[in-house]
């Protein structure tokens, strides 16, 4: 694994707003970014990242298993009492689910560790499934990369399938809503490219704003037209949906969502410590405990608190000793916490980098790669392409 | 190949036809401003010209690259730009590319493709694929991909084997 300086392709900022990247740089900072890429061997993909995706991913829906049958669990992942019934029953009716990001720190050698699953909703699609393939296309075409450099990247040829068999199973002909909320344009932006992929897999495919939705007099969610929506993929927490007034509706509804609710066990960092309990010593797990549960030395004495919810590293602070020596402020609640040992991302070139692997469905599809200024991967961070070149440089 | 060997975009864009490249066959075609344009040329009749218009304008609303800010739209297409009531920036349609008499005649025609001028002058495609001068006029000869369709909605696209596991969510948690 290297970072490799590039030239930036001459017409990228304009090819990004033609095809709909139109957050390709946030506040006047670059997001995407093609000054350089990382370069992985075949091996590093498939036994570092891909094999352990996998394995992490089923290991993960085992403890969906075992934890919607568990209170006690239901409880440790502070999912609300009165919604156990709509995540346990959505889990037992095997609703199906399309995607999530985990996020690993690697360097090229040794296990990848396991982050964090943003099972629910994760960001970074369009830049990883779409706009770093084409960038790979156009450097090899114009002869700037060789012939033989690939990509880890089935992402986008995944989700479509994946949504063909949604479409094939359980919407027919009904149409599916996609939603996200108002002033945000990479929410919108990656809903958007989620549409055309579910246009492409023949689904009638319509958006509508979170804060749009309606409730009909007998508890179905509607859309401007006041057409009661029977699909809905939303890019909008289920730890949000709960406890909004409209969370009330979720069971009568009838609508199927997107991700499902079981998912909301997922994308709740109370899974690192559970995992820990049922994987101790597995290699590309972390020592991980509830704040409030007995400790083990494996923890050491640096660790990272983490809030069960947050995104973007909000809320994140790094202990060392005892004391707090690097925190990142946000609007979450950190009344629950978990402790994970501190392992921090590698840094190449003075660049803080993770790596995001995708699960489309129950396979590893790609991947994608951020940095950061700091250690805290934050949504200030770039975006690279990445290439797989086995070739000696 | 660990990568997809083709992707497109059906709703946000016109994906480049980056694979056509170097060495990719060409083919003629006809460039004109407008359809007067083309019906004064003579090689197609003037209802042709103008039902073609037609469709490379509606190509044109639906396809057209759209920015926030007229400074970004005019670096790119100059001072072509118009303000959409959206409050997007947009290209002004300046011209259209179709197919000959003769491949119609072979049944080898392609849907027409709406042009812009470049900053430097040229007639260019919405993703910014040059075409030719824009003192040009009537027929060409360009790269076949430049010709090819702009796609708006495809369905289904499989290859075996992926996907099976996701088909049958009875393997899971067991």
């Amino acid at each position: 694994m290297q970072r490799i300086g590039m030239e930036p392709r001459k017409h990228w900022q304009r090819q990004a707003e033609s095809l709909g990247f139109s957050f390709h740089s946030m506040n006047g900072d670059t997001y995407w970014d093609e000054s350089a890429c990382y370069r992985f061997s075949l091996s590093q993909i498939e036994n570092d990242i891909e094999t352990p995706t996998e394995e992490i991913h089923q290991m993960c829906l085992q403890l969906v298993d075992k934890a919607v049958h568990s209170e006690r669990m239901m409880d440790q992942l502070c999912i609300p009492a009165v919604h156990w019934d709509l995540v346990r029953n959505s889990w037992l009716d095997r609703e199906p689910h399309l995607y999530g990001r985990m996020d690993f720190a690697y360097d090229g050698r040794g296990p990848a560790k396991f982050y964090e699953y943003n099972a629910d909703t994760p960001t970074s699609l369009y830049e990883s499934a779409f706009f770093q393939w084409l960038w790979l296309e156009e450097m090899v075409n114009t002869g700037k990369l060789p012939p033989e450099s690939d990509q880890f990247n089935l992402i986008q040829e995944m989700l479509i399938e994946v949504l063909v068999l949604l479409k094939k199973n359980r919407l027919g002909d009904n149409p599916l809503y996609l939603s996200s909320c108002k002033d945000t344009a990479e929410d919108f932006g990656t809903v958007e490219y989620f549409r055309d992929c579910a246009l492409q897999a023949g689904i009638d495919a319509r958006f509508i704003y979170v804060e749009d939705i309606g409730v009909s007099t007998n508890g179905q969610y509607t859309d401007l037209d006041n057409m009661t929506i029977p699909a809905l993929f939303k890019l909008y927490p289920w730890e949000f949906m709960f406890e909004e007034s409209y969370g009330r509706h979720l069971e009568e509804s009838g609508t199927l969502f997107l991700e499902p609710p079981w998912k909301a066990i997922l994308s709740n960092k109370a899974i690192l410590p559970l995992l820990w309990q049922e994987y101790r010593g597995h290699p590309n797990l972390l020592p991980s405990y509830f704040e409030s549960d007995k400790k083990s030395s494996d923890l050491g004495s640096r660790f990272v608190k983490k809030p069960l919810f947050s995104r973007e590293g909000a809320n994140i602070s790094v202990y060392s000793e005892g004391q707090c020596t690097t925190r990142v402020d946000g609007p979450y609640c950190t009344d629950n916490c978990i402790l994970q040992q501190y392992h921090p991302v590698p840094q190449f070139n003075g660049n803080h980098t993770l790596i995001g692997s995708w699960v489309i469905g129950d396979r590893a599809a790609g991947i994608g790669i951020r940095e950061d200024s700091t250690a805290i991967t934050r949504d200030s961070s770039r975006f690279l392409p990445h290439i797989i070149e086995d070739r000696e440089l | 190949m660990k990568r997809s060997k083709s992707l497109r975009l059906s709703l946000l864009g016109v994906t480049p036809f980056v694979l056509a490249g170097c060495g990719a066959p060409s083919q003629d075609a006809l460039i004109y401003p407008d359809a007067s344009d083309c019906a004064r040329d003579g090689q197609l009749s003037s209802a042709l010209c103008t039902s073609e218009y037609k469709q490379a304008y509606r190509t044109h609303l639906r396809t057209v690259p759209r920015y926030k800010y007229r400074m970004h739209c005019a670096d790119d297409f100059g001072s072509t730009c118009e303000r959409q009531t959206t409050g997007d920036y947009i290209p002004t349609m300046q011209g259209y590319m179709l197919a000959t008499r003769e491949q119609r005649d072979q049944g080898m025609s392609f849907a027409p493709v709406p042009l812009y001028l470049s900053d430097d002058g040229d007639y260019v495609t919405g993703d910014y694929q040059d075409i030719d001068r824009r003192s040009r006029s009537g027929k060409i000869r360009v790269p076949k991909h430049k010709t090819v369709k702009p796609t708006v909605k495809t369905t289904t696209m499989t290859r075996g084997g992926f996907g099976s596991r996701a088909a049958s969510f009875g393997s899971w948690g067991g």
